[in-house]
């Protein structure tokens, strides 16, 4: 018996005598599974044995199924050992400034509720207007390309490089507005997923007022998948 | 069941016992955590982390034993572990913290586990992503895990009654006592006992129903085989 185990043993053995034959089977089996078993249970089960033989049977089944749910359930429950409480280590000034860069931009990407922010720090925009660069991919040539050309060219080269992944097939409508000369103007964006190995990734948790704050994320090295 | 089996079983009474010092260790027990309870519940980190280590795997069991199959267990924990950072000074009883954080997690496994990993996951899919990870994750993963017929079992056990599921897993966790799960779920010890017997009852139940119809199945595809045959 356990040393946890606080149940008084008159009531344990009054709960056996009340029960139907078959409940006080699942307990009698219950308790040898679990170290809880008395004497007095112990007791029970070799005489219900002698009459019953299958009863070790069912025992062995029973004990055989703990053991794999037990051994599946501690695998699963590994990730847990990644999850830290949040605050503390992450006050960095510069994972807020990071942090309010995303802020001002990643309205749409919040949607998807993770985000990663690398610990190198955000791609500048003056690395996209660098003539022959786009979005950090070098040796582009650009100068007399057409924005679409130019766009298509990025995609090409970042894939091929493995940086860009893809581009999102819908596009986000952000703003109408109608002209004078009876044409719309349409805002939206093009969202394309980048590819990038950082160092440290951080996943942005919501308190219940709203507010927005980035929890590190630890990774154990030989993991593989996504966060 | 061979001999050496049954007598391995057997092995596990335990020897004469002495109820004051359990008694006693237990006491102690009660206390260190009452403390570190207290400690967290007034804003002491070192506390907190504590708490957190010492209860993130049973909570994780809970969320497991509630969450739908498609959520992330880490996304779903690390909200639970920004929850009991937030809330943990409005605990109004430190003996009533099982109970409390154990609300938490079955309330954000069943609420928020489901639509963030779809949101998550379509995301994913529409760049045609999805596929290629799961598939290379899952190999990682069966790697990992001891048998097939172990899944098997496990995924029986997650298919009981919550009522039931609940208590099975928790019980595999060696750290859980009956006293502590019925403690996390507001339910006296003598109905976690049961709970957890027939819980195992069930299983075996749905276990061999599964195999009778697999080699139901089996049958019949024999026979339509040599029927067929010319």
């Amino acid at each position: 018996m356990s040393a946890d185990d606080n149940i008084n043993h008159e009531a344990r053995d009054g709960m056996l005598d009340e029960l139907l034959p078959d409940h006080a089977r699942d307990l009698l089996i219950s308790r040898v599974i679990d170290g809880r078993a008395s004497t007095s249970d112990w007791d029970r089960f070799r005489a219900l044995a002698a009459n019953e033989p299958e009863i070790w049977c069912e025992l062995a089944t029973t004990h055989q199924q703990h053991d794999s749910v037990r051994d599946e359930l501690m695998n699963e429950l590994s990730v847990a050992d990644r999850v830290e409480l949040p605050g503390g280590i992450i006050d960095e000034e510069g994972t807020r400034q990071r942090m309010s860069f995303v802020s001002k931009w990643g309205g749409w990407a919040i949607a998807a509720t993770l985000i990663v922010v690398w610990s190198l720090g955000m791609p500048t925009t003056s690395h996209t207007t660098q003539p022959g660069f786009i979005a950090g991919i070098p040796g582009v040539g650009l100068k007399d390309a057409e924005p679409e050309q130019a766009f298509e060219q990025y995609l090409d080269a970042g894939q091929r490089s493995g940086q860009v992944v893809a581009e999102m097939p819908e596009q986000v409508v952000v703003e109408t507005t109608p002209l004078p000369d009876g044409t719309i103007e349409v805002l939206y964006l093009r969202q394309v997923i980048e590819r990038r190995v950082i160092d440290q990734a951080y996943r942005m948790m919501q308190d219940e007022t709203g507010n927005t704050f980035p929890v590190p994320v630890r990774v154990e090295r030989g993991t593989y998948g996504a966060f | 069941m061979t001999g050496t089996r049954a007598e391995s079983i057997l092995g596990n009474e335990s020897g004469p016992r002495t109820p004051r010092r359990r008694k006693r260790r237990k006491l102690n027990e009660q206390r260190v955590n009452e403390g570190v309870v207290s400690a967290a519940m007034k804003g002491d980190r070192d506390a907190l982390a504590l708490l957190w280590d010492d209860s993130r795997r049973w909570i994780g069991a809970i969320v497991l034993a509630h969450k739908s199959r498609e959520a992330d267990l880490e996304d779903l924990l690390q909200q639970v572990a920004m929850q009991m950072c937030r809330k943990i000074s409005t605990l109004d009883d430190p003996r009533a913290f099982r109970g409390w954080i154990r609300t938490i997690a079955i309330n954000i496994a069943r609420a928020e586990g489901r639509k963030r990993t779809r949101r998550k996951r379509s995301m994913l899919r529409l760049v045609g992503m999805e596929p290629a990870r799961d598939h290379a994750r899952e190999q990682a993963d069966e790697m990992a895990l001891a048998s097939e017929e172990s899944r098997r079992v496990y995924h029986a056990a997650r298919s009981l009654p919550a009522g039931y599921r609940e208590p099975v897993l928790l019980r595999c966790l060696q750290s859980m006592s009956y006293e502590q799960i019925g403690d996390a779920m507001g339910l006296p010890v003598t109905t976690i006992e049961t709970r957890i017997a027939r819980g195992r009852r069930m299983l075996r139940e749905i276990l061999a129903q599964q195999q009778k119809q697999e080699a139901k199945r089996r049958a019949n595809t024999q026979g339509s085989a040599i029927g067929g045959a010319p």
